[in-house]
């Protein structure tokens, strides 16, 4: 059936519609466009554009090859969340280890140096003889004392043992002293 | 690993077209819509565990690549803010390139309509410029593109409508003598 051409032109949006959804411009308006030159050039014009835009994108050459290479490189690289998880705890624990180890040594260094320091004694000051120390029942809290005002630091050990005076005959100088079994060489005045 | 390896390779070699025509379509530059292909897979590959498969593999990956593509346009928009001197605007840009392109459509040179057509794309509006790339660069329908983007299959045909009144001035003007 011969469908009869009308005179109404199509207007923009009818040309977009015909674009986007052909199926939705109405036969009529689909008819007038075959046989009207002047929306047909109006709608070409638009088609071309729409069409040169379209074969550009396929025009652009890449090698697919080489750019999935690029890709699986990168993902190799690329650490999965698990990976990133085991490498955090490794760091922990490498921490921890160090500090450890720091600690342990700056427990030592203070040992060694509490014991050194008792030679060079200055007569103000209270140390304690480390080497006597491990023999007795002070608390290991005391050997990071260091330094203590005499007389608080006599009441302080007074508290966990009892200190008596010991005269030095060698060095020709007053001791206070702990009794632990036998001896008594773990605090020097 | 290796296996996981093979079928990541199988995913790339199926869909790195697709995902690099998407991307070109909407930025216009080829090696823009490279890197933002390998950035596509990379991120793909960190989130497959996560991928629940209730859309296709290509759906999800457009997905993914319409997101980082509005992500780099945003970084771009930022560097054009922070860096472009008054008077070097990207807009002035673009009139200057298309005061460059005087002649009407048939007679425009290849170059000279690959560059204006870039002009074009790249003066749409966000939104305008997705759907007529996803539309008329890399061939989906309306259905197809409100699901891609997450916007109703209405508020697609008002920005293709748009982008074409856009389209058909800048051809209007090629088109006067």
């Amino acid at each position: 059936m011969e469908h009869a051409m009308t005179n109404t032109h199509l207007s923009d949006r009818d040309m977009y519609t015909f674009l986007i959804e052909p199926e939705n411009l109405a036969d009529h308006q689909q008819m007038h466009l075959r046989q009207c030159e002047d929306c047909r050039t109006r709608f070409n014009r638009i088609r071309e554009f729409t069409t040169t835009f379209q074969s550009h994108i396929d025009e652009a050459h890449v090698d697919w090859n080489i750019q999935k290479a690029k890709i699986l490189s990168a993902a190799s690289q690329t650490q999965t969340p698990i990976l990133r998880w085991r490498f955090a705890m490794a760091i922990m624990v490498s921490c921890l280890v160090i500090v450890s180890a720091l600690f342990l040594r700056h427990a030592f260094i203070q040992k060694e140096s509490v014991s050194k320091i008792d030679e060079t004694v200055d007569p103000g000051a209270i140390w304690i003889v480390t080497e006597e120390m491990g023999k007795t029942e002070l608390p290991q809290d005391i050997l990071i004392l260091g330094e203590w005002e005499r007389e608080n630091f006599t009441q302080f050990l007074n508290f966990f043992t009892p200190i008596e005076e010991v005269y030095d005959e060698e060095k020709n100088s007053l001791y206070h002293g702990i009794h632990n079994n036998d001896s008594h060489r773990s605090v020097v005045v | 690993m290796d296996d996981e390896t093979s079928t990541f390779g199988e995913l790339v070699e199926r869909h790195q077209k697709r995902v690099f025509q998407v991307a070109l379509s909407i930025l216009g530059d080829k090696e823009e819509a490279l890197d933002i292909t390998q950035d596509v897979f990379i991120k793909a590959y960190k989130a497959y565990k996560d991928f629940r498969h209730d859309a296709s593999t290509e759906t999800w990956l457009i997905r993914i690549t319409i997101n980082r593509v509005r992500d780099h346009l945003r970084g771009e928009k930022l560097k054009r803010l922070l860096f472009s001197r008054p008077g070097k605007t990207f807009d002035n840009q673009i009139e200057t390139i298309a005061d460059r392109a005087p002649s009407p459509l048939d007679k425009v040179s290849g170059n000279q309509l690959r560059a204006a057509l870039r002009t074009f794309q790249r003066g749409l509006r966000g939104r305008q410029r997705e759907v007529f790339a996803l539309r008329f660069g890399s061939g989906y329908t309306i259905r197809e593109i409100a699901e891609l983007t997450g916007m109703s299959k209405s508020s697609v045909k008002t920005h293709l409508y748009r982008a074409l009144a856009r389209a058909q001035k800048q051809v209007s003007e090629w088109s006067t003598p």
